[in-house]
């Protein structure tokens, strides 16, 4: 059971640690501290593979992969750390040589257990320590240099995070920095007690530990998830109320200008009435690529679909006639036909969604009134 | 190097990860769909997606035991979420009642009836009613993709006209390979371990597709505001209240000088100006466009800073007399963010301006 809860957290942060990744690479590769973001991410699930119960059993050697992506997570973390709360932060030679070295004292142990048993360990970090502290090799300055640094970076992250509190302008951000100290340094807590006494542990409560670190990374994830993501009502089809106008961006480009003024003046000439009239023909005869002219219709006229645009202009047109009183006798099915619609219904509806009125009752009510 | 890990695994990750992408597209559609009926729609259709990775797979089944009843709800009505969901997605001004309401039931029902209630003796009965349901499953299908494909050239939209081929592409194989398989094996052919990696594969492609397509970093990634210290992208206020305070603060700053007061915190300015703090911490960011307090003070504080420095009867105030007077508490912080705004020292700054006069 325990192992299913595992598996299932385990893989449900390592799918959105690569959403996340490539969200950034797509959305935003111009910010450092998505950047970092996204190498966090990778690292992380590094991290994930190679701390899952029972994988060097599965995957043997390939391990060192994993293991050597996962090994910079809490440099990467600092790092991220750095640029989300210092907005002056710039990565500076001392940052790479920190997190180099860091990196390097891990390995350490990874190359010496080579050396020792002539294969790559397939092997979790803390029984890979373990294993090379069993068969009596002192690779321990690596060791002390890493835990050092390690919680050096740590605490300097949680430093800078609580330091800017008070100068920050951002709310968000600003509530955020308390979750990340306090949250941060109870994750780390338990990161560094289980990989510091795994081996005292029984096997249940490590099977656990690692369960409960699996869940915490996919808490983390998901919340970073919720938090910087989002659909664009640009989605939304059916359904539109108005809560949702379309914006309607100024002209800028002279050729759109252009394209537009040729679409008024196709509009002034009937060309709009035209029955069966679709955007590929209109765009024939206003000689503009079909493209360009659905953003244009989208985009500097604010339709959300070619026959809102057609209707638009037909129903106006509509008004007009329907008020003249030198064609009080003309048919309204002949109107509509003249104004491009293959039957009644259709232009009964457009007309009513637009006036509130049917056809019959807005002449009725106009000549009326004259 | 030893061998490639075991199906098993490969196929936990694709369910599992095809799991939490259901949910995560659900909750986000909800969210920011959000409460309009499409958005109750898709978060629908979304855990059905998640519902069936965990009822065909019989590791979950026993893990979630009397709880499947409620995961089985979501996973049959699946077929039904998926139609209604598109047809008020890609059909303008639809309503959905009382017709498509009244066949997604009637469907559902006759569903239960031909799995759960009815087991049909007669063998003539129980194939025209296989027939008749999946004649059933298939038009709506059909339906489905007709009406996302129908509207294709109406729609205005750029980036949702691509969506609606991708959209169809996706949905109508991922629902084929689900219908198809279910029709063509029996229940035990599918504890196969094949069929569930093909299951969860079809399922995961779907969600990831959906996701990808669908959601986006927002514009400053991390955190709202300003992304850069002073960016354009501030607004004057609209709210006659905020302009008051907006002036108020401004009035402090610029002509009574307060920006000079050593150690001035947010809460110094806040008492000041009469304002609770976290209105005035909103107010600076969103309309005067900072992201920090010092970067608000330093940019008046260089200012001056600047004026004095080229002022030649100064010329011989010590900068450090200089920096206290402008409210800083030592010359270290003074001297990065003089560099930082000018790209000189104080030193070099009113030397060169007084080799300029």
């Amino acid at each position: 059971m325990i192992d299913l809860l595992d598996t299932g957290f385990r893989f449900s942060a390592v799918i959105c640690c690569a959403l996340t990744t490539a969200l950034v690479i797509r959305d935003a590769r111009r910010q450092l501290a998505a950047c970092l973001a996204s190498a966090l991410s990778i690292c992380t699930i590094g991290f994930l593979v190679v701390s899952a119960p029972g994988m060097g059993e599965r995957i043997g050697q390939w391990m060192v992969l994993p293991e050597m992506i996962g090994m910079a997570t809490p440099a990467m973390l600092w790092l991220f750390s750095l640029s989300l709360f210092d907005d002056k932060f710039r990565i500076k030679p001392v940052h790479i040589l920190v997190a180099c070295v860091f990196w390097l004292s891990g390995m350490a142990v990874v190359v010496e257990y080579y050396y020792l048993f002539g294969h790559f360990a397939p092997l979790s970090p803390a029984d890979l320590h373990a294993a090379v502290r069993d068969a009596g090799s002192g690779f321990y300055i690596s060791k002390a240099i890493g835990n050092g640094l390690k919680l050096g970076m740590i605490a300097h992250m949680l430093f800078t995070a609580w330091q800017g509190r008070d100068d920050d302008l951002l709310e968000s951000r600003r509530k955020f920095r308390a979750t990340f100290v306090v949250g941060g340094a109870i994750i780390m807590g338990v990161v560094v007690f289980s990989l510091s006494s795994a081996a005292g542990l029984s096997p249940e409560s490590v099977q656990l530990v690692d369960m409960a670190i699996a869940a915490a990374v996919m808490t983390i994830v998901f919340y970073l998830m919720w938090n910087v993501t989002r659909i664009d009502s640009e989605w939304l089809l059916g359904n539109l109320n108005e809560k949702t106008p379309d914006v309607v961006v100024p002209i800028t480009e002279p050729a759109d200008a252009l394209d537009l003024e040729r679409l008024n003046e196709l509009a002034a000439n009937a060309a709009l009435l035209e029955q069966g009239l679709t955007i590929t023909k209109l765009a024939d005869v206003a000689k503009v690529p079909e493209h360009r002219l659905r953003r244009l219709i989208n985009q500097h006229m604010g339709f959300r679909n070619f026959s809102d645009f057609l209707n638009h202009h037909r129903i106006e047109a509509a008004k007009d006639r329907l008020a003249d009183t030198g064609e009080r006798h003309t048919p309204v099915l002949t109107i509509a036909m003249e104004l491009g619609y293959g039957s009644l219904g259709p232009f009964n509806r457009a007309f009513k969604e637009r006036t509130g009125q049917t056809p019959t009752e807005f002449r009725r009510g106009f000549l009326g009134s004259v | 190097m030893a061998e490639l890990p075991p199906l098993d695994l490969v196929e936990a990750f694709f369910r599992f990860s095809g799991l939490s992408l259901f949910c995560l597209l659900g909750v986000l559609i909800l969210r920011d769909f959000e409460n309009r009926q499409i958005a109750w729609l898709g978060a629908w259709a979304s855990m059905s997606g998640a519902s069936y990775l965990i009822c065909t797979s019989p590791a979950l089944n026993s893990f979630f035991g009397p709880g499947m009843l409620l995961v089985q709800i979501f996973c049959h009505s699946g077929q039904i979420a998926i139609w209604l969901f598109s047809l008020s997605q890609f059909r303008d001004k639809l309503s959905l009642w009382p017709t498509y309401i009244l066949i997604a039931l009637a469907f559902y029902i006759w569903q239960r009836m031909y799995f759960d209630w009815l087991r049909f003796e007669d063998a003539i009965i129980a194939t025209t009613s296989a027939v008749i349901y999946t004649v059933a499953r298939f038009s709506l299908i059909g339906h489905m993709l007709y009406v996302a494909w129908a509207g294709r050239g109406d729609d205005l939209v750029e980036a949702r006209r691509r969506f609606r081929t991708v959209y169809i592409v996706t949905v109508s194989m991922a629902v084929l390979a689900v219908v198809i398989s279910e029709t063509v094996f029996n229940e035990q052919d599918l504890q196969n371990d094949n069929i569930l990696l093909f299951q969860s594969l079809g399922m995961w492609l779907l969600s990831a597709v959906l996701v990808w397509q669908i959601t986006n970093l927002r514009k400053s990634a991390l955190f709202d505001g300003p992304s850069s210290s002073r960016s354009g992208q501030t607004s004057p206020p609209n709210d006659p209240n905020e302009r008051h305070d907006l002036e108020t603060v401004e009035r402090l700053i610029e002509t009574e000088d307060l920006y000079l007061r050593p150690g001035l915190t947010i809460a110094g300015l806040a008492v000041e100006a009469g304002l609770p703090e976290h209105r005035l911490r909103r107010l600076i960011n969103t309309h005067l466009g900072y992201r920090n307090f010092a970067d608000f003070l330093n940019h008046y504080r260089i200012a001056a800073a600047r004026e004095r420095l080229s002022c030649v009867e100064e010329r011989n105030i010590p900068v450090l007399t200089i920096a206290m007077d402008l409210g800083y508490g030592s010359l270290g912080p003074f001297n990065r963010a003089f560099k930082e705004r000018t790209g000189l020292t104080p030193t070099e700054f009113r030397k060169k301006t007084l080799a300029d006069s």
